[in-house]
Parts: C-alpha cells; structure tokens; sequence
C-alpha cells in the first residue's frame, strides 16, 4: 500500500511538494520537478517558503532561464508527514491557459483601445437594437454620453424612421454589409445631421448574429466638398462659355462642351496642343506678347480677341485667363474662359443700323441725318462754302395711305425713297425724317440755285405716277430750301427754315419749291395746331361759306353759285383753305366740316330761291375722302330732305386729279349722285392726267378749265390751244364747260369767241357772303 | 525583545503583471496597517535580476522573505489573506488580536 501510495504520488500530473517547518522542501514528485525543469533531488531542501493562499488556491509564477515564466494554480494543505507538521502544496501547470487567456485580455484591452480612440463614431447594437457599444467619437457626433445610452434603443433615429430602420437592422442582420450608406441622424439636441454610414452583423465567436455593429462619420463637409465639385463640374460642363484648361506649360488638358460648340474642334482634336492652334493670325506677336506679359505679372489677362474655328471662320471673342499657381507660386494651370462675340459685333452692328437708318426705305433716319448735317456744315465753316437743305414733302401722300391701305402707303414711300436718291449727287445725303418727310442735304453747294436744280429734279422724279396694286397713282411733291450760311448758321436753324419754305411751296399750290426767305415764319404754321383750332372751328362757328357765281357768258345769267369756306382763325385771322382743307382731310375732320357745307350751302340756296329770286344751282366742292363714305349719296339725300332743296339745283365739283385716280372707287356713288338729279362737275381741269375713256364713262356734267390756262388764254398760245381742246373736248362730249379765274375782258372775249359757255371769276365777282351775293342776283335779275 | 526593530521584507515578483502589483499593493497596505514606519520593502523582478533570484534560490513569485529579523523566513502564493501572511512570516503576535 506504501509502494503504491508512494507510485500515485510520483505518477500523479500535478505537481506535489511537501515542505517543512522551516519552509524547505522536503519531498517532490516528478510533475513537481517538471514545472520547476529540474530534477527532483534538486528540489529537495531548497527555500521554497510557507505556500499561502487566500482562498481555495494561488497561482504562482514560476521564472524559467530564457525570461519567460510558467504559471501554476496552488492548493495547500496542512498534514503530517514523519510526525512532522507540513505543508504540502499541489500545483497545476496553468502556464498555456493562462497565456492564452492573457492574449485573450490583452487583445480585448487592444480593442477597447481602438473603439475608443476611433475617429468615427462606432456604435453595436444587440438584437432586441439597444445600444451595446457607445465609444467617444459616437458622444461627440451625436451629443449622448455612453451611460445616457447604452441599453436604451438606439436614439439616433428618429421615430418616423423606425420602421424603415427595422427592415434596414434585419437586413444587415441577415448578411448584408452596408458601404458608404448617406443618410441623415438625429442628434442630442434635436438636429439632422449628415452622416455616412457602414454596417454589417456583429457576429459573436460561435458565428451566430449578436446584432449590428455601425460605423458613422460627419457627412457634411465631405459632402459640400462634392456638391461644390458637382457644381463646378456642372458650370463647366453646361457654361454658354468656352473653358479651356491648360497645364503650366501651355499644353490644353481640358475643354469644355461649350468650347466645342463655339471652335467646331472636339477634346480630342486638341487635348496636348498649345492654344495657339486657334489663333487668327489676326493679332501680331507684340499683341501675345503683352498679354503674356501681362499674364505673368498679375496672374490675369482679359480682352477681345479673334480666333479661328475649325472650319476656318474667324470670330471675335471676350478672352479671360487665369494662371492658377502652387503652394510654391509656381503656375501649374492656366484657365481661359471665352464667349463667342460675333453675335454681341452683329447685334451691335444691327443695332447701329436701326439707330441711324430708317427700317423701310433704308435711308437715314432723323438721328444720322442730323449728324451728316452737322459734319456738312463743320466742313463748310472751314472751306466756306455753301450748304443746301432742301425739305419734301409728298402732296396727297395721306390720302393714298387712307384709300389704298397702309401696305400701299409703304410701298409709295419705297418708291419715292428710290426716286429720291437717284436724283442726287453722290455726295448728297437723303434722309427719311418719318410719315412722308424727307430730306436732302447738298454739301458743297457752288451756288443757292443749285438748290433748285435738284428740287426741280426731285419734284420731276415725284411727278411721274406711281403703279400701285394695277393702278397709276399721282402724288406730288413740295420743297422747301435752305441754303447755309444765308439761310441760318446753326443746323437747327437750317431745318426750321427749310421746314417753313416746305410750307410755303404747298401753299403755293404744291409740285413746286419755295426758298426760305426772312418773314415766311409769321405766323405759325404747325398743323397740329391747325387740326386742334380746326376741331373747334364748327362749333365756335369760325367756319362760313362765300360765294362766288358762274356766269352764262351769253346772256350773263348767273347760272350756278359755287359755296368755297372760309375759316376765320380768332388770332390767326383768315387761313387759306389750300392750308386748312389737307389738314381737314387728313385728320378726318372733312366728314363733319363737309356735311356742315353741304347743308349749309343747300340750305341758302333754298333760302335765296324762297325769297323770290331766280333759281340757281349752288356748286360745293367735295373731298374724295367724302365720297369714300359709301353711304355719302344717302346722307346727301337727307340734307337736300332736311333743307327742302330740289337735287338739281346742287352741283358737286371734284378736281379732276383726285377724280381720275379714284374713279373705280367712286364712281359707284357719283352715278347715285346722278341719278337722284344731283349735277357733278369736274374742278381745275387740264392740270391732271384725264384720261378720255373714263370721261365718258363717268356721270360728268360741267368741266372747269383751270385758272392757270385762263390766266394766259389772250396772250399765251399754249393756254388758248390747251383752253381750245378743253371747250371743244367739252362741246363733244355735250358737257357744260366753265372758264374758272376770268378777269379780264379780254379773257371773256375770248372765251366767248370760242364758245365757252360759262365763266367764273373776279370780272364778275369775288367770292363775297350770302347776303351780298342776294344783291347780285337781285341786281343781276334787274 | 525588541520592538523598535525594523522588519526588513523582500518581494519578489515575475515582470510587472498584475498579479505582481497586486502582491505589492497587497503587502503594502498590509505593513502601514500592521507596523508603520517600522518596515523597509524591497521589490526584486526576478527576469531583471535573476542571479539574486538563483543567489536566493527563489523558486516561484510571488514570495516574500522576511530577512530581519533572523532567522529568514519565507512565504509563496497569495498575500490577500493577513493572517496567513503574518502567520508564515512568524511576524507580530499581537497582530492576531487586533485583528479578530
């Protein structure tokens, strides 16, 4: 039993060492001798001290040669050995659990210390998604301390949030990594904050899922660093502005769309080339020089410069290049932004034509005309000489405008426009002021007659007729003339003068021109202020009528009264109808003044034939504006209604101008006229373009030979032969035939020689008022 | 007897583990308690000293030598038990009634 106790002792695996009561060993069994790496006698007596623990055991460390140690796990006991009191201690090499459970603890020390000292914020959360790892970064992302937080449902999401962050913790749970997830968190106080996001399962040693483990990091200055990217990728991509980027060296790297578009080339026409692969050849070295000068001491350079695209147009464009330098201020780009000014140049030309020409003729406007005039007369200070102003304006232009439509008032100002300029000298400026105004000026005037000769030409130009939509149309011209320095010294002067000279040629009966002279400006001749006064003239009862008789040259019957108005201005006193009438037109005030007229003139003649005087009929002269009105012979109608007037003792008289260029238009209402009884007679006839066909045509009762042949019938052979044809052309055609402007006896004799049969003018009397022409007629009677 | 005597106590340890500073903590606390101002400590890491540990034929760490007063007596294992420190290290008799 001894032997075997003592072969248990030896074979048993833990150490076995029985000390004395001094604490030296005393017995040591071979397990023992091996924790120790020596032999067992060598244990025996050595200073092993009184083996002590506190509780059940102890470990101990045991130092080896090479600087490790062995652990062992001690009990103790108390026995008695040889009669002896010992203690025997019992050791159990520990040493590789012990290792392992030390690298167990370290690496778990190892880990704390990264979770901690993790710049992001590191967050696990346990299945039921409590929070079960909180470090440092995560507080200062979110604001919660690690104990407000750990056990507690993860408090980064927001309720609204929960349950799309439920599928979102089983999904990761179930395998799936999350990569560079952009979200957005809530923090302690409430806030969003921008955060990127990785999570995957938190796996625990067995494999099994033990929750989510989530890494985070503030998203928001990353963030704006690449939407300020995205951006700046966008302006470049999407610019109307070229970009050309180069290295420091000047080879392009970078271009953008908008450059293509513009130079025709595509990136990979030019990506390593120098941009000088643009250039023009416009600008010469000196020009690149500068610019590179200037490049190189203030980082900068902008201007206009012309390239050339790819198809070999060339093109100007607004230049700006940066040069962008190193840390070390070395340049390292160079960036040319650039926009295409070719358009800008176009527009601008553009926009210079439509300052100073005028859009439908194509002449100068107003504004270049009145700096042409201004050089003109600059020149002509220094080389004294003479400047010519001439002012046209077309007679009837209006009233073509107004019967025929605007379209065609267009194309007669194209004509005459054409017309104009080719009756000028090169040098000559004509100009378009507007409506139907134009101007010439005539630089180096030699003589103020030369002012004529071109007006004479430029009223031949306008005399001859226009064709406008299949019919011949006759418009007229007036010129007035100022010439520098006799005229005026200033060109506003100048313009005033030649405009006054204007209105005196149409007063002068038109087709003519009129130099300026000293007191032609009296009395104001502005036709606004004509229309205005003429507005109120009616009902202010300046208008009247005078009269003036047609007399049978045979038996010196008064035959026919011609009504002609009188319009007394309260300050201007008397204004000729030539000047008042056209504005009347014009304006549209003819209408009115014309059935006031009319009813007026019907009314006295029925007043004379009431008060027993021989009949006569009374003549009224009628505008073709009037006979536009297709409802004019009904209104005629009811005044000879209203005033009791039979229609035969009413004569309307036209000039034969305005008769025969818009026969087609009226003769629908002249032979209306005509058949109610109402007598039409042609005025100043011979001066217009009569055409013998419509003559016959037409509902014509009377023609009146114009004054101006009248004038020279006893002296000028012209004047009888044309006043010859007119009677006999009248005789044939059965027309009464009226010899307008006699004054003389002469005259009358003649007339009656030739067989006029009626005549007009001062010989017997001057147009006089009702009341005087009573008198006449009663004298006439007697 | 000699109660002014100073106890001169030797610790040795393996390296600067836990177990090691906690012996010295241990022991320590255990000499203010027991018999302050009356003691000298010395600790010896026997990996940085190992001819004194061989000089001194220390076995195992921790282990305390009580040098003076003679004779030298020893102990081994865990000093977290006073009594039984004090016991095997045959110091202070008076200790046991102060403390129980």
């Amino acid at each position: 039993m001894h032997a075997l106790a003592q072969r248990w002792i030896d074979d048993a695996p833990d150490g076995i060492v029985i000390i004395d009561g001094e604490g030296f060993v005393r017995f040591a069994n071979r397990a023992s001798a091996a924790l120790f790496r020596c032999g067992t006698n060598d244990l025996l007596g050595q200073p092993f001290g009184f083996p002590v623990a506190a509780g059940e055991s102890a470990e101990i460390e045991i130092p080896q040669d090479d600087g490790s140690w062995g652990t062992a796990e001690m009990r103790v006991a108390r026995s008695d050995w040889e009669a002896e009191g010992v203690h025997v201690a019992i050791l159990r090499d520990v040493t590789y659990a012990r290792r392992a459970g030390y690298a167990v603890r370290q690496q778990a020390d190892l880990t704390g210390a990264l979770v901690a000292s993790l710049p992001m914020a590191l967050i696990a959360l346990a299945p039921d998604k409590t929070v079960s790892v909180w470090n440092p970064a995560a507080e200062r992302l979110f604001g919660w301390r690690a104990d407000e937080v750990l056990g507690r449902r993860c408090p980064v999401i927001s309720a609204e949030d929960w349950p799309e962050f439920e599928e979102f913790f089983t999904e990761v749970a179930s395998g799936r990594i999350i990569d560079d997830l952009e979200t957005t968190r809530l923090t302690k106080s409430g806030q969003a904050v921008e955060v990127r996001a990785h999570a995957a399962a938190l796996r625990r040693p067995d494999g099994s899922i033990g929750g989510m483990l989530c890494l985070m990091a503030d998203n928001h200055e990353r963030r704006q660093a690449e939407q300020r990217l995205q951006l700046s990728d966008k302006v470049f991509q999407n610019t109307q502005e070229g970009i050309v980027i180069t290295d420091g060296s000047g080879h392009i790297i970078s271009v953008n769309p908008a450059f293509t578009a513009v130079t025709g080339y595509q990136p990979e026409d030019v990506l390593g080339h120098n941009p000088s692969i643009l250039q023009s050849g416009r600008h010469d070295a000196g020009f690149y020089a500068a610019m590179w000068t200037e490049l190189a001491r203030s980082g900068q350079w902008q201007g206009e410069i012309w390239n050339r695209r790819r198809n070999g147009e060339i093109y100007p464009e607004w230049l700006n290049i940066s040069a962008v330098r190193d840390g070390g201020g070395r340049i390292v780009y160079y960036v040319a932004v650039f926009s295409d000014i070719s358009l800008v140049k176009q527009n601008e030309e553009r926009l210079h034509r439509l300052a100073h020409f005028d859009a439908l003729t194509g002449l100068p406007n107003r504004l270049l005309f009145t700096d042409r005039l201004q050089h003109a007369l600059v020149q002509a200070r220094r080389s004294e000489s003479l400047v010519g102003l001439l002012f046209i304006d077309l007679d009837r232009f209006k009233l073509v405008n107004d019967t025929l439509g605007h379209r065609n008032g267009d194309l007669l100002l194209q004509e005459a426009a054409h017309r104009l300029a080719g009756a000028v000298r090169a040098q000559d400026t004509v100009a378009r002021l507007g409506g139907d105004e134009f101007t010439v000026i005539l630089p180096d005037l030699t003589s103020p007659a030369g002012g004529a000769n071109v007006a004479e030409k430029i009223i031949e130009a306008m005399a001859a007729p226009f064709r406008l939509q299949g019919r011949d149309v006759f418009i007229g011209a007036s010129v007035g003339i100022a010439v520098y320095p006799m005229s005026g010294d200033e060109a506003e002067t100048l313009i005033k003068h030649a405009d006054i000279a204007m209105y005196r040629a149409k007063e002068a009966g038109r087709n003519t021109y009129q130099y300026y002279r000293p007191g032609h400006e009296e009395p104001s001749r502005d036709v606004f202020e004509l229309e205005h006064g003429l507005r109120h003239a009616l009902e202010r009862g300046e208008l009247s009528l005078v009269y003036q008789p047609e007399v049978a040259i045979e038996t010196g019957q008064v035959v026919t009264v011609e009504a002609l108005l009188r319009w007394h201005h309260p300050t201007r006193g008397n204004i000729p109808p030539a000047e008042f009438i056209p504005v009347a037109e014009d304006s549209g005030l003819i209408g009115a003044i014309g059935d006031w007229v009319l009813r007026q003139a019907c009314a006295q003649n029925k007043a004379w034939q009431d008060s027993g005087l021989p009949p006569v009929r009374i003549a009224v002269n009628l505008s073709v504006r009037q006979l536009r009105n297709v409802r004019f012979a009904e209104r005629v109608a009811e005044i000879l209604d209203e005033t009791g007037l039979a229609a035969e003792w009413l004569e309307v008289e036209l000039t034969e101008s305005m008769i025969m260029q818009y026969a087609k238009d009226t003769m629908g209402i002249l032979w209306q006229l005509r058949s109610m009884g109402v007598r039409i007679s042609i005025d100043d006839f011979g001066t217009g373009y009569s055409s013998l066909s419509y003559l016959k045509r037409l509902p014509v009762d009377s023609l009146k030979i114009d004054r101006s042949f009248v004038e020279g019938i006893d002296t000028d052979a012209n004047d009888q032969a044309i006043s010859n044809a007119i009677i006999a052309l009248a005789n044939s055609l059965n027309l009464r035939v009226v010899a307008e402007g006699v004054e003389t006896e002469q005259q009358l004799w003649f007339l009656r020689d030739h067989a006029c049969c009626d005549a007009q003018g001062y010989f017997f009397s001057q147009p006089v008022d009702a009341q005087k022409l009573s008198s006449f007629l009663r004298h006439r009677l007697n | 007897m000699q109660p002014q005597e100073k106890f001169r106590l030797k610790l040795y340890v393996t390296d600067h583990t836990l177990r090691s500073r906690q012996a010295l903590v241990q022991l320590q606390r255990l000499c203010e308690e027991q018999f302050p101002n009356l003691y000298e400590l010395e600790v010896v890491d026997v990996l940085e000293h190992p001819a004194e540990a061989r000089a001194q034929h220390i076995l195992a760490t921790p282990t305390v030598v009580r040098e003076l007063p003679h004779p030298i007596r020893r102990i081994i294992g865990d000093l977290a038990d006073v009594d039984k420190v004090l016991a095997g290290l045959a110091l202070h008799p008076e200790c046991k009634k102060r403390g129980r």
